[in-house]
């Protein structure tokens, strides 16, 4: 195959994938709650998204490099005081099996610090939910009932089990393995989803708390699972950690 | 920018420019603020007056200060400003767009109501700051057409525009909500963050239609720190 040919190919099929990612998109997602009044559907670019969460392994790596973004020396508006508590010291894991298990009390600010470190970004919220739309068969399974017993089981479960090393779970359509059953994931417009506390706001933008348009409402009742992420970060700030509450990296392809 | 030199409040917004070389930048404001202190020592000038003329390296900004963040911002006028170009003295902060009809009318008239409680020597030393949360379309001059619009006192007042990324990260920091609409419109929540000195947040008033009292006395407060002896 000549240079040329190449040239040709990658033209067509894009960029090689970055290392540890899957191309995930173009899509539109369906979206559980609304965008705008009325409006659900929401275009996705295509974007490069790892296929795992980040590890503790990898996000020590880079603290040992970073040393701002040590536990002992980050700023308390970064991160509150239990960013990283489950590692023995600040550049020190607890055990060899946390290596291969997914990095939580992590911070949105030191998240999305360690992807830009990586050349990338958190996924944006529609990026990540068409990302986790998807089974390994189906490119929207949220309809489908094995689905979506599968996420609600998970969300069932005692929080007291270890959380078990990432690629375990299966690849879906994307080759994306771990959105469900795993850990909750930060994305990088955590602070836009705007939940009401009540839907009595509803077409009253005035007497709501927020500017513009009315906040979101969930357009699916059913889909529990995407509800519960909704309003989980909803309830989120920047600095905020979490035993359970992990990320991934993504980055633009470019194109569609 | 770890170890930063402490520089006073500048006299007047063309000092603060960071301009491509901070280091003459800084020059610049030390020397043109030692000219301030050493003509005027013995008058009542705050701006010099409690900050010790600005020739001590000062310490990173204390470990809750919004001012760790470090970004560049675009005043109304075009200047290159840092976020804590207003470091030393009190600041009130917001996040708003300039083509916003609903909330963000009654955000800004809520902070000239606080604004106006103040007594002069108070307002004197306060600083608004409102950075827009529409970097694609709050360009200087949009902004500058606002704060005509709203007749704000562009000595005290500072509208200001980042890049999409600082933006996110200053709205966190502050928990600002908001989203980006279809339309190009941004659905945000409504919040009036008042900083102490060093950047550190002393009040938070979320919602439209809440009275500037709250605002008012996180502001004396602040200053009242300053009054203390060191």
């Amino acid at each position: 195959m000549g240079i040329a040919t190449s040239c040709l190919l990658v033209a067509l099929t894009g960029a090689p994938p970055p290392a540890g990612m899957a191309r995930v998109g173009p899509g539109v997602l369906e979206s559980t709650v609304e965008i705008a009044p009325g409006r659900t559907a929401i275009d996705v670019a295509a974007f490069w998204l790892d296929v795992v969460p980040v590890t503790n392994a990898e996000f020590l790596a880079f603290v040992a490099g970073a040393p701002e973004w040590r536990r002992d020396r980050v700023a308390r508006v970064f991160a509150t005081p239990q960013y990283l508590t489950h590692w023995r010291g600040p550049l020190e894991l607890a055990d060899a099996a946390q290596a291969s298990e997914p990095v939580t009390n992590v911070s949105w600010f030191a998240a999305q610090a360690y992807c830009e470190a990586r050349g990338g970004r958190l996924p944006s919220e529609r990026e990540w939910e068409l990302a986790a739309a998807a089974s390994a068969t189906q490119q929207d399974a949220r309809r489908d009932p094995a689905f979506r017993q599968v996420i609600l089981s998970w969300y069932a479960r005692s929080a007291a089990t270890r959380i078990g090393a990432v690629g375990r779970g299966p690849a879906n359509l994307w080759g994306i393995r771990d959105l469900h059953g795993l850990i909750w994931e930060w994305v990088l417009d955590f602070n836009g989803t705007l939940l009401a506390e009540d839907g009595r706001d509803r077409g009253d933008p005035d007497s709501s708390r927020f500017c513009g348009a009315a906040a979101l409402y969930a357009s699916d009742a059913e889909d529990y699972g995407a509800i519960m992420r909704y309003a989980m970060r909803s309830s989120l700030e920047g600095n905020y950690t979490t035993s359970r509450l992990g990320f991934r990296c993504a980055r633009d392809a470019g194109g569609s | 920018m770890r170890s930063m030199t402490r520089v006073p409040r500048p006299r007047h917004p063309a000092l603060t420019a960071a301009g491509p070389d901070r280091r003459a930048a800084l020059a610049a404001l030390i020397a043109s603020c030692a000219f301030a202190c050493g003509t005027t020592s013995a008058s009542t000038d705050h701006a010099c007056h409690h900050h010790g003329g600005g020739h001590e390296l000062a310490p990173d900004a204390p470990s809750e200060s919004v001012y760790r963040l470090e970004m560049k911002l675009v005043d109304q006028g075009g200047r290159d400003v840092t976020l804590d170009a207003h470091r030393g003295g009190p600041v009130v902060m917001a996040m708003f767009y300039a083509s916003c009809t609903s909330a963000c009318p009654l955000l800004i008239a809520q902070l000239k109501a606080a604004d106006a409680q103040l007594t002069p020597e108070e307002r004197a030393r306060t600083r608004f700051v409102l950075v827009s949360l529409d970097p694609e379309r709050d360009t200087p001059q949009a902004l500058s057409e606002l704060a005509r619009r709203h007749a704000l006192d562009l000595e005290r007042w500072s509208l200001e525009r980042a890049g999409e990324a600082d933006v996110r990260r200053l709205a966190a920091v502050l928990g600002v909500k908001y989203r980006k609409l279809p339309n190009g419109d941004y659905n945000h929540s409504s919040v009036i963050t008042v900083l102490d000195r060093e950047g550190v947040a002393r009040a938070r008033q979320e919602g439209p239609r809440q009275p500037a009292e709250p605002i008012v006395q996180a502001v004396r407060a602040v200053l009242g720190q300053d009054e203390q002896p060191k």
